[in-house]
């Protein structure tokens, strides 16, 4: 048997303790962070030709690692978790999303006025948490 | 009682702020209890068992079933919760069969 390293929470015993809530460590994978870092992206509004208005960009940074990364992002305007959607009535208002692929993180807005409107350039801020951890 | 530290490079081990150490026995983690790549069904559903007998912490990024090259975070289309015996993942890509790729974590929510 290969040697292991467990450490369990104090008031627990490492060599008997089953419940994985219970260690600090126990030998699963933790996700260990490749890149952090912000992203701002300035969208510039426009008539959406029905009357109304449009904002939408797309921001990225390049990470390279060659596959697919788990990663988060987080809106640092709003203090929250990406993706993020206001909805209004049976459609979207606004959405801030976010996609991974072998070679960057992109984070995208798509705003039908709420924030801005025709003629504005609104700037939104972002911040990124890139894994070495593998999706594909 | 004994506590293992490690600091990040140029920081020390003594250091009171949390923010200077890459790993410290006296903090937890999320740790990755279980994870794999996984196919929906045809409608883009899928239930996965799990035994860990509390609800655990997940996070899930979904993928065209036939193009895998880019992965959006979970809940862009679909909706997804965990119980304590499964993850219950609904029109991941939409009513579709998609690629899932899920971890669950050792937290529990």
């Amino acid at each position: 048997m290969s040697p292991q390293i467990k450490i369990a929470k104090a008031g627990y015993d490492a060599e008997t303790e089953t419940d994985p809530r219970n260690f600090v460590f126990n030998q699963k994978n933790i996700y260990k962070i490749a890149f952090t870092g912000n992203l701002s992206l300035n969208v510039t509004y426009v008539d959406d030709g029905f009357g109304g208005t449009i904002g939408e960009g797309t921001v990225s940074f390049e990470h390279n690692l060659g596959y697919v990364p788990v990663a988060f992002a987080f809106s640092k305007d709003f203090g929250q978790q990406l993706p993020n959607f206001w909805p209004a009535g049976a459609g979207v208002a606004i959405s801030i999303s976010y996609k991974i692929d072998n070679d960057k993180i992109y984070i995208t807005v798509s705003d039908t006025g709420v924030m801005g409107w025709t003629g504005d350039t609104i700037q939104f801020d972002f911040r990124y948490q890139i894994m070495y951890d593998k999706i594909i | 009682m004994a506590v293992i530290k490690i600091a990040k490079p140029g920081k020390s081990a003594l250091s009171t702020d949390e923010r200077d150490l890459a790993f410290s026995s006296k903090l937890d983690y999320l740790k990755e209890q279980a994870s794999a790549l996984v196919d929906t069904d045809n409608n883009g559903d899928l239930t996965i068992t799990h035994n860990l007998g509390y609800v655990p912490a997940f996070t899930i990024f979904v993928a065209d079933y036939s193009d895998t090259r880019m992965w959006f975070s979970y809940d862009m289309i679909g909706n997804v919760y965990a119980t304590s015996t499964q993850l219950v993942i609904q029109s991941a890509m939409g009513a579709i069969k998609s690629k899932v790729y899920y971890a669950l974590f050792s937290s529990q929510l």
